[in-house]
């Protein structure tokens, strides 16, 4: 394997994909890849965006070909309007988690999920989820 | 024959002394690798606009007190001068590590990362270079430290 970082992507947005197909209970808009889907200010329904980060790249091993530890963060990010409760966000959260809780794809190998406290902003509240992951390349 | 023995005895208790010292300053190494590269990571994904936040990182040890905070000076360079910086910018993370070699570590301290830097992160939209605002993503709303913390106790903790 050599496209690393195009198979992490692919890693992650198959797990999304699954989920938007799972999620029956509305049309789930996400934006991921860098794009604009969702108008913020028009959007009723709550959403989902997700970011990948890669943080960093450590030799790992002293071989001709060494073997190279990547490591990074999946955000997930579930967004509501302000006022229209918590329900509907821990559904789709709870929903999200087991996604890419301790989950091993092609190559992206993921930690525990974790989610931390809601933050608020322009009538709309955040509610994030962290997996750290890693996976291991060959330099070549 | 007793003196043989002695003799041996101090040889013994010299060598074990030596290798006891030895040992101690591999875990020194390796305390100090660890705590350089959480260090350095923290440091270099850290978000920047003025580089402020960046270079109030310290690293305080239970033998050291941290020096609070102090704001982020131009010193004159054309790369320092301009804003907004970008998570990684060299100056300031530079300012910061060059601090953090300071430092000396024994792998008995405590250690703290400490930043004093009085900052909200409350921006919700972002100014680009073609002088457009934009709402930022969400994942850009986050709270800096809670992410990094996550990072370093999911690679380092263990």
């Amino acid at each position: 394997m050599t496209n690393y970082y195009e198979q992490t992507r692919i890693d992650v947005a198959t797990q999304v994909q699954a989920i938007v197909t799972a999620w029956t209970t509305y049309p789930l808009v996400v934006e991921l890849d860098n794009d604009d889907a969702v108008d913020q200010a028009t959007q009723t329904n709550p959403y989902l965006q997700v970011e990948i980060r890669d943080i960093n790249g450590d030799q790992a091993d002293l071989s001709h070909n060494p073997l190279v530890k990547q490591t990074g963060q999946i955000r997930l990010v579930v967004v509501v309007k302000q006022g229209s409760g918590t329900r509907r966000a821990n559904e789709l959260l709870d929903f999200i988690r087991p996604y890419f809780d301790l989950k091993e794809f092609t190559l992206v190998r993921c930690h525990a999920a974790e989610k931390f406290p809601q933050v608020k902003r322009n009538g709309q509240v955040f509610f994030p989820l962290v997996i750290n992951y890693w996976y291991h390349r060959l330099s070549n | 024959m007793i003196s043989f023995r002695a003799d041996a005895r101090a040889k013994n208790l010299a060598g074990i002394d030596r290798r006891k010292k030895l040992f101690q300053k591999l875990l020194n190494d390796q305390f100090r690798y660890k705590v350089y590269a959480m260090y350095r990571d923290l440091n270099r994904v850290s978000p920047q606009f003025s580089g402020d936040y960046v270079s109030n990182w310290e690293l305080v040890t239970s033998s050291t007190s941290p020096r609070g905070y102090q704001e982020w000076k131009n010193k004159g360079s054309v790369l320092v001068s301009q804003q907004p910086k970008h998570a990684g910018d060299s100056d300031a993370v530079d300012f910061s590590l060059r601090r953090m070699y300071r430092v000396k570590l024994d792998y008995r301290d405590k250690v703290y990362f400490y930043n004093p830097t009085p900052v909200e992160f409350t921006a919700t939209t972002a100014t680009g270079p073609d002088g457009k605002t934009t709402a930022l993503r969400p994942e850009n709303i986050l709270s800096p430290p809670q992410l990094l913390f996550s990072y370093l106790k999911a690679n380092y903790g263990k």
